[in-house]
């Protein structure tokens, strides 16, 4: 289970300043953040903007090794982006080598611009680990259903973390079932292991659509989205730390788009 | 007015020419605890909470009346103010993060009022000894623990008539000990409960009524000791081990009319003898 993506805000009961926000507010922080991240390619800027999360994961208390453990989920993507602009760019070379009689071209700028795409690519990971880290799902959803969305679209995603678990559990137990008839996936090397897969996925889908079905009824037999309107047990309060955070958060992003439209960065 | 009423009742799912309950009728008062047995008990589970013939696809005829709320008429959401139900695996019934997520959704579906739903999570959660629980997450607990939470979330409906389908199938000795002592709380609260389950040594100290369900017909309904004594020969009904050894042994030694159906009675019967 990707514990990471909730741990927080589960587990220690809103323990952060994050976390005691409304999450409306955390909405408006993530989407001003993605602009930002993706108003700029600028290397420096980026490089920036981590250091900035960095410290806001090391000083808001998050749990730093779940939270940063997602960066290391996007490394070998980094790396092959890194690598495939380096050597597709055609400016600014800076290398040349021969490889199997082929002409390999090294390009600075490549190198740079790859550079800044991984790490933009690390930077929305470590942006949306955080996200989910400190804002609990279930005020989430209550969020995202007082902003108008129907909530049983709201609470898609509630539905979807209680699930996993259980839906990796059935999968272990499809995996130990194949491999006590001798089908063994754990000790092949990945590329097979990725098609050996394919079979075990079979009862786990029937499984999953079974299931839902009787979850489906269950749902329905506790009145689910029998209502126009719903009460809510859970409050959601706003603070004067939310009016802080959303005004910083739009003048931050108003200030790197004009910046960077200007071309200072 | 019994608080449950079935008249006539016949169903076939869709797509199958076999009908799996028919023109079936009988009546269950408020407070009563019932047992199902045979083929076609959970198909009835379903016509009473509404779920046929609202939700499950097939051609329904008859009444099935539950507070005087006639279930073909009313709205599932109506009816499910009036019955609560708890399936047999607890993993598909607990559809949120923590126990008290779970227990609050039928709430606040329901449109309860936000400051009631303390007052009632609270009484629900005591009633199926989970309070410590409260903040637990669903996948941590065990398969005793997901049942209860999920009859605590049925409990704070309030609704009047809770309704189980095999609640402890899934279940190991333990987790099933832990729910029938639920329910036998249930029963002293007054609940009226309808429950489709496969462990006679539980059950039979709990029920009021048995009821023997044989291909779609209403074939018997009794009490405990009636209902046993009248099926003593049908190998498909599971006995309590004391019971099947009073029929074994009741013309061979002259042990009386009462039917033993607990440890208990079998011990002061065979003592006497």
């Amino acid at each position: 289970m990707p514990k990471f993506l909730f741990a927080s805000a589960l587990e220690k009961d809103a323990a952060t300043f994050f976390s005691r926000l409304h999450p409306t507010t955390m909405l408006i922080a993530l989407g001003c953040m993605v602009v930002i991240i993706f108003s700029t390619l600028n290397f420096l800027a980026l490089v920036g903007i981590l250091a900035f999360l960095f410290l806001i994961v090391v000083f808001d208390g998050m749990p730093k090794q779940s939270t940063f453990t997602v960066l290391l989920v996007v490394i070998p993507l980094c790396v092959f982006i890194t690598l495939i602009q380096a050597l597709t760019d055609p400016n600014q070379i800076i290398a040349r080598f021969d490889l199997f009689g082929m002409g390999i071209l090294v390009s600075q700028e490549g190198i740079f611009l790859g550079l800044s795409i991984t790490l933009r690519v690390a930077l929305m990971a470590l942006t949306m680990t955080m996200f989910f880290t400190v804002v609990h799902p279930v005020k989430l959803t209550r969020a995202l259903y007082d902003m108008g969305m129907p909530f049983k679209f709201a609470y898609t995603f509630v539905l979807a973390l209680r699930f996993l678990p259980l839906i990796l559990d059935e999968l272990a137990t499809i995996n130990n079932a194949q491999k006590s008839r001798g089908y063994d996936i754990d000790r092949v090397n990945p590329a097979i292991k990725v098609l050996k897969m394919f079979p075990l996925t079979i009862p786990l889908i029937l499984g999953a659509l079974k299931r839902a079905d009787t979850i489906a009824l269950a749902m329905d037999l506790k009145a689910f989205d029998a209502y126009p309107k719903r009460t809510f047990f859970i409050a959601l309060q706003k603070g004067s730390a939310d009016t802080v955070v959303r005004a910083v958060s739009v003048v931050a992003m108003v200030f790197f788009v004009v910046v960077t439209f200007q071309g200072i960065l | 007015m019994s608080l449950i009423e079935l008249e006539n009742v016949s169903f076939r799912y869709s797509g199958t020419s076999r009908m799996i309950l028919e023109d079936v009728s009988f009546s269950i008062e408020e407070g009563e605890f019932v047992a199902v047995f045979g083929e076609g008990k959970s198909t009835l589970l379903m016509c009473l909470c509404g779920a046929i013939p609202h939700l499950l696809p097939g051609k329904f005829s008859g009444h099935v009346r539950v507070d005087g709320m006639d279930t073909e008429t009313h709205k599932i959401a109506e009816i499910s103010r009036k019955v609560g139900v708890v399936l047999q695996d607890p993993e598909n019934q607990l559809f949120n993060l923590t126990v008290e997520g779970d227990v609050v959704f039928g709430m606040e579906n329901l449109q309860v009022p936000p400051e009631d739903m303390e007052a009632r999570m609270v009484d629900a959660l005591q009633t199926v000894r989970m309070s410590d629980f409260r903040r637990r997450m669903s996948h941590e607990l065990s398969g005793g623990q997901k049942q209860r939470a999920a009859i605590a979330s049925v409990l704070a409906m309030e609704s009047k008539i809770l309704v189980m389908d095999e609640p402890t199938r899934e279940l190991d000795p333990m987790g099933t000990e832990e729910v029938f002592e639920v329910l036998g709380r249930l029963k002293q609260q007054g609940k009226t409960i309808v429950i489709v389950e496969n462990d006679p040594e539980h059950l039979a100290p709990l029920a009021d009524k048995m009821v023997l369900l044989r291909d779609g017909h209403l074939e018997l309904v009794a009490e405990p000791r009636e209902f046993y004594r009248r099926i003593k020969d049908d190998k498909r009904i599971r006995f309590p081990q004391v019971t099947q050894l009073y029929f074994q042994l009741e013309e061979k030694m002259g042990l009386g009319s009462k039917v033993p159906l607990t440890l208990e009675e079998g011990v002061e019967l065979f003592s006497r003898v």
